[in-house]
This record gives structure tokens, C-alpha cells and sequence, in this order.
């Protein structure tokens, strides 16, 4: 669920500030935004349905499509991406607690 | 209530229903993207490190952040012209080869349909990216070529003239 919000508020938040963004380069920043202040409760609302069809039309389209993706990709013989930082993959001991801690 | 909001607000609404179709219409190129991978990771020709990148490819197929990330460096790989200084050799070789190709185009077309609204900013700034690339190498042709008929017109007349003056002198 947490896994559902996180993609379905990160792509709402990210592609109105996509929006926000061209429309504050051409100039109709406010009045995209004058509205949805003036009617605070109906934005809530607006959100909330969002959330609602997101959920019904493309998260349920989307997790049978990556289950498909995965079956396809069943006995595949990935490799793991390396992590170039360095010292990435290294275990070091864990640091001693200090006296009277 | 302007029109324009009003468009936006039925955007917002439209855009889960239009991305879960994109997302549907676009399986087969998934399946495809997932034929040409198992067969790249078995193929003893590519390199171990190709081999990782190419793990690495399956699974941005459906993250939207690729194309929010992409929509801002393409630009500035195109207009630097890093990829034609930083990929060396042996990746242009690699990337050369029909299933690499092949790979590259099915990654594309899927990661675009993960995320449409994405796609549509990737398209307004690598176009934009692009065309000043293209205004800036035709420009440095236009001058060029420009100079060039000065020279051709200008030197006959002026340049021999001062050159026998200062040998002779």
C-alpha cells in the first residue's frame, strides 16, 4: 500500500510541477492556480478521486503488466548493478558505544 | 472558471486511464525487450560489464523516474556532446551490434510508455536541445562556408598584392 502511494503521489506531485513549471514560463501560472485556491474543499476532494482512478485504471494495470514482465523474464540470469562508491559493499564492524552511554 | 483549468483538471483525470492503456498497448514490446535481454545474457560474446548494464536496462522499464531524469540530462548530452567524447571505443562497438541496437530502441519505447507525461517533457526539451544543436552546427557550416567565398573573392585581389609587396620589400 505505503509502495502504491509513494508511486501514485510521486508522479502527481512531480507532474504538476512539471504543469507549474511551463506555466510559470508562458505566463499562466495564476490562472491555473487562482481556482484551485478559491475552491480549496473541491481540490481536496479532487485529489482524493485521483488517488481513487489511479488506483482502479493504472495501478491494477500496472502490477499484473510487471507480473507478466516478470514471468517473461523468469530464469533470466541478471546480474547485479555495482555500486561504484568507494568503499561500497565493504563490511566494517560496527562502531564500539561510547562509556557511560 | 477558465478553460484552460478546466483542461487541465480533465487532463489530470484522463491521465491514469491514458497511461494504464499506453501501459497495455505496449506489452508486446516489453515481452520483446525481455526476449532480446535472455538471449543477450547468454550470448559469449558481450562483455561481463555489457552484461550488467544490460541488467541494469530491465529494470527502469517501468520506473516513471527514468524519463523525469532523462528529460534533463538528454538535453545537456546533446548540446555537450559528451557522447561522442566519453563513450569509448568498445561501448560504440557494443552499441553498434543489431541486438544492442535493437535493445536500446524496445528500452526507449518502453520506458516512455511508463511514464507519458514525462515522455511529452522529454520530447518539448531534447527537441529544443536538439535544434539548437542543429542552429549551431549549421551556423558554424553557414559561417564557414560564408568565409570561405570571401576568402575566394577577397584574396585575388588583396592578399597576393601585399604579399609580393612585403617579398619584394
Amino acid at each position: 500500500m505505503l509502495d502504491f502511494f509513494k508511486r501514485a503521489g510521486g508522479q502527481l506531485v512531480a507532474a504538476i510541477c512539471a504543469v507549474q513549471a511551463f506555466a510559470w514560463l508562458f505566463g499562466f501560472f495564476d490562472e491555473l492556480t487562482q481556482p484551485l485556491r478559491e475552491h480549496r474543499e473541491l481540490t481536496a476532494l479532487g485529489v482524493i478521486l485521483y488517488f481513487g482512478l489511479y488506483y482502479i485504471t493504472y495501478d491494477a494495470t500496472y502490477r499484473a503488466q510487471k507480473m507478466r514482465y516478470k514471468k517473461r523474464l523468469r530464469g533470466a540470469s541478471l546480474r547485479l548493478p555495482v555500486n561504484k562508491k568507494p568503499g561500497a559493499g565493504v563490511v566494517r564492524p560496527a562502531k564500539r558505544p561510547r562509556k557511560g552511554a | 472558471m477558465s478553460t484552460l483549468t478546466i483542461v487541465m483538471i480533465a487532463a489530470v483525470f484522463c491521465y491514469p486511464v491514458v497511461s494504464a492503456v499506453i501501459l497495455k498497448l505496449t506489452e508486446r514490446t516489453r515481452d520483446e525487450l525481455a526476449d532480446v535481454v535472455r538471449g543477450m545474457l547468454v550470448d559469449p560474446t558481450i562483455s561481463e560489464e555489457h552484461k550488467v548494464l544490460i541488467s541494469s536496462m530491465v529494470d527502469d522499464v517501468f520506473d516513471w523516474r527514468f524519463m523525469a531524469f532523462a528529460s534533463v540530462v538528454f538535453p545537456f548530452v546533446a548540446i555537450s556532446r559528451r557522447a561522442e567524447t566519453e563513450i569509448t571505443p568498445v561501448d560504440r562497438a557494443f552499441f553498434k551490434r543489431e541486438d544492442s541496437s535493437r535493445l536500446v530502441r524496445l528500452h526507449m519505447r518502453s520506458v516512455m510508455a511508463a511514464s507519458p507525461i514525462f515522455t511529452l517533457v522529454f520530447l518539448l526539451t531534447s527537441g529544443a536541445a536538439l535544434l539548437i544543436r542543429f542552429l549551431l552546427s549549421f551556423g558554424m557550416v553557414m559561417v564557414s562556408l560564408v568565409w570561405a567565398d570571401t576568402i575566394k573573392n577577397v584574396s585575388p585581389s588583396a592578399g597576393p598584392h601585399h604579399l609580393r609587396r612585403v617579398a619584394a620589400g
